[in-house]
């Protein structure tokens, strides 16, 4: 439908001339255009109204400027002593309805106390439309906020699409925020951060959320360390991590299920591609202030490195945890895990690259077994384990403690085996032990493992000695074995041994060096006064048919 | 009766032909054999190669064509023909996995790895494939330092090769050709 000005130019041209000489009385600049009047405020005219003490508006011309202080407002726990809005209507325009505000002013805060008075500056455009928010800038102490976007529908369904955008702002007790820049939109049923991508301390992170339901919500939340990075990069950055959880809000609690995803957090090696992935399901965390305390029904620990994949499935999950500064420290932590418990104390530092993970921490009574299986062992071991030990993934060893596996057996462990042939001894091919204790260190520089002070103890045989274990399974180490001297004369050979060289002490020590790796040991028999005598009695053939019956019991174990 | 006979003749005159040929072709390698390695005694080692080749190409199922093979190896060896030995060497580990000469072969691949300047990513893999292999197999010592086994090569060169417990030596004509660390 055409408006009357377009059916009758001559009758619009009328009215925009009597309005012309109206606004011309109160000094007013008119502009003609072919669709709307457009009125600029620019004279001196002035009214004045005072609608009550706090609030005093002002026209110039027949344009609203003016200044209202509202005083003692309070929304929920936060007062705000003094609210200044100091406003003008910069353009009206007739035709289109279109009326652009200019707004000033300063809020000053009563309550919280420790926030400082903000003041801002906003320009903004409402049709019946459209509330288009051209500049909305937030200006607190030295740092300032620009926020721009437009509200739609707000009649009927709103929504609101904003650009937040800051260069620096200081966040007591968390850090520096730089180049921030956010996309978020706020309708009636969702609040969803499309991206929200800053500097912590010069550190990239990204932020993604969705939040729907307010009434009892249901959060989406991933938060990454270097968002605009391309994913062949990702997989080789040591201070990547990605924290994803999804949940709703209960009455006085979040749950749901939280996920942390780190490519070097348990690896220092930046050529080589590794993982730490820990998924809690059934997580429930209550907040206080700045802590949290979780539970979760089930964790899954999966890690990858050289090759191997760990993992390690746990239940029952406490713990509490709370932010100070970049440092997120857990304290109660509790688990279940291969039937056995796991309690300790920790605390994660986003700051450092990778993030400083430090575990103080106790197993009780995990069944040995079930671990080992993780870990690929190629021999049987069973028992329950206990172990007092500090995780640091900052230093090396990262990882060292007192490991003490109880009641139990060691079967077909190769290096034994090989020894057992040796000595005819076939219980060294399964030991049923009373106790097995040792230090344990993880070096992941040479990225080895280190077993040291092993002490064996089972009836009848005693075993000393320490290991190091490379990721290649390469072996470095050495053994000691006690055994009485009554066991070793079941044998016929060395009873005729013993006989030969006049042996007369209850038990024997046999002393080995073990090189070689995993699969493939290489024993080297030391030098003890057992091994002198028998070198000294033994003939060359004696010698030659020892060495050589051993071989063929090796190349059976093959 | 007389044409059964006749049959019987004709089959035993059949395999008396066969079997000569077979000696004959077993005697051929042998001959071959023995004439390369006299050119080696003779220092003619590049009439000793064509001997090997011919020895390899017409006879290769016969037991002397994996002591050619390896021989014509060491020969590229010799003559810094790295490329040529590299194959050579590889070749008769894959082909011979039982060669008395198969560890020297490895041995020798190693070396010339060690010897390129800058050796391709396949060679630095074959050379830590190699490394490992080495202590593939478990060892035990009992009364001595080391283990040793020896090969004496066609082209008479004398190797040793000892076992310790976290390293291995390899001798050639007495001298250390290369050590093998974990």
């Amino acid at each position: 439908m055409a408006s009357s000005s377009s059916r009758s130019p001559s009758k619009a041209l009328l009215f925009f001339f009597i309005a012309s000489l109206i606004l011309a009385s109160f000094n007013l600049p008119v502009i003609f255009a072919p669709q709307f009047l457009k009125i600029k405020n620019t004279i001196e005219k002035r009214g004045s109204f005072i609608l009550d003490k706090n609030v005093h508006i002002e026209t110039i011309g027949f344009l609203p400027y003016g200044e209202a202080v509202l005083n003692n407002i309070k929304i929920q726990d936060i007062e705000i002593e003094r609210l200044t809005i100091r406003f003008n209507i910069l353009e009206f325009l007739i035709h289109k309805k279109v009326e652009e505000f200019h707004l000033k002013g300063v809020v000053v805060f009563k309550k919280p106390d420790f926030i400082k008075p903000v003041k801002y500056t906003l320009n903004t455009i409402i049709t019946p439309d459209v509330i288009s928010i051209g500049n909305l800038c937030l200006n607190y102490e030295q740092y300032s906020i620009d926020i721009k976007g437009n509200i739609s529908g707000y009649s009927s369904d709103p929504r609101a699409e904003f650009n937040i955008a800051s260069k620096e702002i200081d966040t007591p007790g968390f850090g520096r925020i730089n180049n921030l820049y956010s996309e978020l939109v706020l309708s009636k049923d969702e609040l969803f951060i499309k991206g929200l991508n800053f500097f912590l301390d010069n550190f990239p992170l990204g932020v993604k959320c969705r939040v729907s339901d307010f009434k009892s919500p249901v959060v989406e939340l991933k938060i990454i360390s270097y968002p605009g990075q391309i994913p062949s990069l990702r997989a080789f950055n040591p201070m990547n991590f990605e924290i994803s959880f999804s949940g709703k809000k209960t009455e006085n609690a979040i749950k749901g299920s939280l996920g942390l995803e780190s490519q070097k957090l348990l690896s220092v090696d930046p050529r080589k591609i590794s993982y730490t992935r820990i998924k809690m399901e059934d997580l429930s965390c209550v907040f206080f202030n700045k802590a949290i305390f979780a539970e979760a029904k089930d964790i899954i620990c999966e890690t990858n490195a050289s090759k191997n994949t760990f993992y390690l499935n746990a239940s029952d999950f406490k713990a509490s945890a709370y932010l100070i500064k970049s440092r997120i420290y857990l304290t109660g932590l509790n688990l279940l895990a291969y039937k056995g418990a796991i309690k300790g104390n920790g605390s994660l530092d986003l700051k450092q690259s990778p993030a400083g993970l430090l575990l103080d921490f106790k197993v009780y009574g995990m069944d040995i077994a079930e671990f080992a299986k993780a870990l690929y062992l190629n021999y049987e071991l069973k028992g329950d384990m206990y172990f007092s030990g500090v995780f640091n993934n900052r230093q090396d060893p990262c990882l060292s403690g007192r490991m003490v596996v109880k009641e139990g057996y060691l079967k077909n462990m190769q290096v034994l085996s090989m020894i057992s042939d040796f000595l005819n001894v076939p219980s060294l091919k399964s030991v049923y032990f009373d106790q097995i204790s040792a230090l344990v260190y993880l070096f992941p520089r040479n990225k080895e493992v280190m077993f040291d002070k092993v002490t064996v103890s089972a009836k009848d045989i005693n075993l000393k000695g320490s290991m190091k274990i490379k990721s290649t399974k390469k072996l470095n180490g050495n053994l000691s074995v006690r055994l009485p001297t009554a066991l070793l004369k079941e044998s016929f050979k060395l009873k005729l041994l013993f006989f030969i060289i006049g042996e007369k002490l209850g038990y024997q020590d046999f002393e080995f060096e073990i090189g070689g790796f995993a699969g493939s040991p290489q024993i080297k028999w030391l030098s003890t006064r057992f091994r002198e005598n028998v070198m000294k009695y033994l003939t060359e053939g004696g010698k030659k048919s020892i060495e050589s019956s051993l071989e063929k019991a090796i190349k059976q174990l093959l | 009766m007389r044409k059964i006979r006749h049959l019987f003749l004709f089959i035993v005159g059949l395999s008396v032909v066969f079997s000569a040929h077979g000696l004959c072709a077993g005697g051929d390698a042998r001959a071959r054999y023995n004439a390369a390695v006299r050119y080696i005694k003779l220092k003619q080692p590049d009439f000793a190669l064509m001997e090997f080749r011919s020895l390899l190409r017409e006879f290769p199922k016969s037991p002397l064509a994996q002591k050619s093979s390896f021989a014509i190896a060491e020969y590229y060896y010799d003559n810094k023909m790295y490329n040529d030995a590299i194959k050579s060497f590889t070749g008769h580990v894959k082909d011979y996995p039982d060669s008395k000469a198969g560890i020297f072969a490895k041995a020798y691949l190693l070396k010339i790895i060690e010897e390129i300047k800058d050796p391709a990513w396949e060679e630095k893999r074959l050379f830590e494939d190699i490394q490992k292999d080495f202590f593939s197999k478990p060892l035990f010592l009992l009364f001595k330092e080391y283990k040793e086994a020896s090969y004496k090569s066609p082209l008479q060169n004398k190797f040793k090769i000892r076992y310790y417990i976290d390293n291995i030596e390899v001798y050639r004509n007495g001298q250390l050709f290369i050590k093998i660390t974990q």
